[in-house]
């Protein structure tokens, strides 16, 4: 039992990294109706610039938070010069679109770092703590943390800020939000970048647990798109519990089922989102009904 | 091929177009017959290369294409098309025909089982489910290692001439290939130039639109997704029957991303763009790779964005509409102005033309 526990304890941990790209996910799909799929990757180009400035003797958490900020920078780019052109397009041009984004962030890391992996240094120490029989590690510790201040960061600015009202409004109204004097282009920027952000917040944490190598996203980003699906893809709440859900249901999966290997886990979020689609397509947190989990 | 045809059809009448049409077959059929005659071997190989990824690209051209279906497991039912033929051959003892049409069955029932969940989803959905069927390719081959040879793969037998034919292997499975990418490509061509071409049409720019024509929207996606799945294993079991060697590498999330930005270039719902495709599939990536591994990716994501947002009817959709406005151009011209004025009028047609898409 106590095992059992303990799984859930370490998925909750991996559900949060989850949760931080879907949360990204969320929001560019909330205020400019795009699903991402260059996402992932965007978030290793944030782990690469990271690394780079530790490299160059940036002391960790300063590299950190510039790379944040440096990638926030190139999602606000990626809107302006390309995103913003296609915004109106069909869905299979988005999709296309953001497809090609993928592999131009993709072989861009690749052309500029190479294919070899490199070690990414956590930014939290390697302390652990014992609470009755369950054992945290700080690391763990951390990425909630995080996840949970972020959380509340993206609540507070969207629902209290005017920069948030602004934001929402442009995302469920463009026409009504323009007519009232909101920069709409500026807003899809702004979502565009903060999206970036958050991503890359999710690189940085996956970094240093994996290695740092052009690809490290590709099976991260599938379940995020899992925890998004799973929370109803407009729901920022929905991405947290969605990813609890995911990490949860990854960890409990790689203990009980031994035989899947640890290849064929990528079948689980596949199942995950067939499932939400099947039993309830808006997903948990979907527009219309709210759910508690 | 077009610029042999259509100069002649713009000032002939009716009947002498269908002749012209006839002619231009039969030039077409003694060039495609008499290719492996005359080019060497290597170049054979390669062309038959072009008409498996063509006739895969086919598939995916009428999923993506002509009913809007985003799918990104093309690379999924390639690569069960090919386990398909030759597993059949390794285990069942057929033929390498048979084999193929083995691959066709499986990956037809395959492709409905997979397009029954994707009537309901709306695109973005389907590309996620497909994405994940597209990334769970390389671990099931590898989970399975005892029938695929897990990530070393498995050489194949290619297919052996009879002892009459005297041009060598190669030139065997072009023929082979030939054949079959000539009688998909027919296939295709009868399917959506009747009515249910218009209906395709009609789901992919209003579905509900084209379910109150009376157009069983449904129905018809499932059965469009099957039949590309479907040519996308037999486009995969010649690959491998022509390459003689199967392996999970050849069957990554790329190859799907491939096959979308070649289609893309090639021509979104048009047949002739899967050609297009397959040429582009069989020269791309090789050039590409020269230049060093991070290039190929890059190639790939400009041409996609680049096709997308400056020429989204692809190389043949564009090529088609100039042709389309000059022909019109031509008759408006002939009805109203004076031979004198013919010219500048289609000049400027054309010129709308090039400068609309």
């Amino acid at each position: 039992m106590q095992y059992f526990f303990q799984q859930i304890v370490n998925g909750i941990g991996d559900g949060a990294i989850y949760a931080s790209l879907g949360l990204a996910l969320v929001l560019i799909y909330r205020t400019t109706n795009i699903a991402n799929f260059a996402q992932g990757e965007m978030a290793t180009f944030s782990a690469y610039l990271a690394w780079q400035m530790v490299d160059w003797g940036v002391p960790l958490w300063w590299s950190f938070l510039i790379a944040i900020i440096l990638s926030m920078v190139v999602g606000v780019l990626a809107y302006l010069l390309l995103v913003r052109w296609v915004q109106h397009r069909d869905e299979l041009t988005i999709v296309i679109v953001t497809l090609g984004l993928f592999l131009a962030f993709n072989s861009f890391d690749g052309a500029i770092w190479g294919f070899l992996q490199l070690s990414l240094p956590s930014p939290f120490p390697e302390k652990s703590f014992a609470i009755g029989a369950f054992r945290f590690n700080a690391e763990l510790l951390g990425t909630i943390a995080l996840l949970i201040a972020i959380s509340t960061c993206m609540f507070l600015l969207l629902q209290h800020t005017r920069l948030g009202t602004a934001l929402r409004a442009s995302a469920s109204n463009a026409t009504s939000a323009m007519l009232v004097g909101v920069p709409f282009t500026a807003m899809m920027a702004i979502g565009w970048g903060l999206a970036a952000g958050l991503g890359a917040v999710s690189g940085l944490l996956v970094g240093p647990k994996l290695t740092l190598d052009p690809n490290m996203m590709g099976a991260i980003i599938i379940y995020a798109f899992a925890a998004a699906v799973v929370g109803g893809l407009t729901s920022y709440r929905g991405a947290v519990v969605g990813g609890a859900i995911v990490g949860i249901s990854q960890a409990l999966s790689m203990a009980y089922l031994p035989w899947l290997g640890s290849d064929l886990q990528i079948l689980l979020p596949l199942m995950l989102i067939v499932a939400v689609l099947i039993i309830k397509p808006e997903g948990l947190f979907g527009s219309t009904v709210v759910v508690r989990v | 091929m077009s610029s042999i045809g259509i100069p002649a059809m713009q000032s002939v009448r009716h009947g002498e177009v269908v002749v012209t049409k006839i002619g231009v077959g039969f030039v077409l059929a003694v060039i495609l017959l008499g290719m492996p005659l005359v080019i060497p071997e290597y170049q054979t190989f390669q062309l038959t290369g072009v008409m498996t990824y063509a006739v895969a690209a086919l598939g995916l051209n009428l999923i993506t294409g002509y009913v809007g279906q985003v799918s990104l497991g093309h690379n999924a039912f390639f690569a069960l098309g090919s386990y398909a033929a030759v597993l059949s051959v390794a285990y069942l003892g057929v033929n390498d025909v048979l084999a193929v049409l083995i691959a066709a069955v499986v990956t037809f029932i395959a492709g409905v089982l997979a397009g029954y969940p994707a009537k309901r989803l709306r695109g973005l959905y389907l590309a996620l489910i497909t994405l994940i069927l597209a990334v769970s390719v390389v671990p099931l081959v590898k989970q399975f290692k005892a029938y695929t040879g897990g990530a070393a793969g498995l050489m194949v037998d290619k297919p052996v001439p009879p002892a009459w034919f005297t041009l060598g292997q190669d030139a065997w499975i072009y023929y082979m290939v030939l054949a079959f990418t000539v009688v998909v490509f027919w296939l295709v061509r009868n399917f959506v130039g009747g009515s249910n071409g218009r209906a395709l049409a009609g789901i992919r720019e209003g579905e509900l639109a084209a379910s109150s024509m009376g157009v069983d929207v449904n129905r018809l996606k499932v059965i469009v997704f099957g039949a590309g799945s479907m040519l996308a294993g037999v486009g995969g079991a010649l690959a491998t029957f022509t390459i003689g060697f199967i392996g999970p590498d050849s069957f990554t999330l790329m190859l799907s991303i491939s096959f979308l930005a070649a289609i893309v270039v090639g021509g979104l719902g048009t047949i002739w763009g899967a050609l297009v495709a397959g040429l582009f599939l069989q020269f791309v990536p090789s050039y590409a790779s020269d230049l060093g591994q991070a290039f190929s990716g890059a190639v790939y994501g400009g041409i996609l964005i680049a096709c997308m947002t400056l020429m989204p009817n692809g190389i043949v959709g564009s090529l088609m509409k100039i042709i389309g406005n000059r022909r019109e151009a031509r008759k408006a011209a002939d009805r109203t102005a004076p031979k004198s004025a013919e010219r500048t009028a289609v000049k400027a047609a054309a010129d709308r033309g090039v400068r609309a898409t």
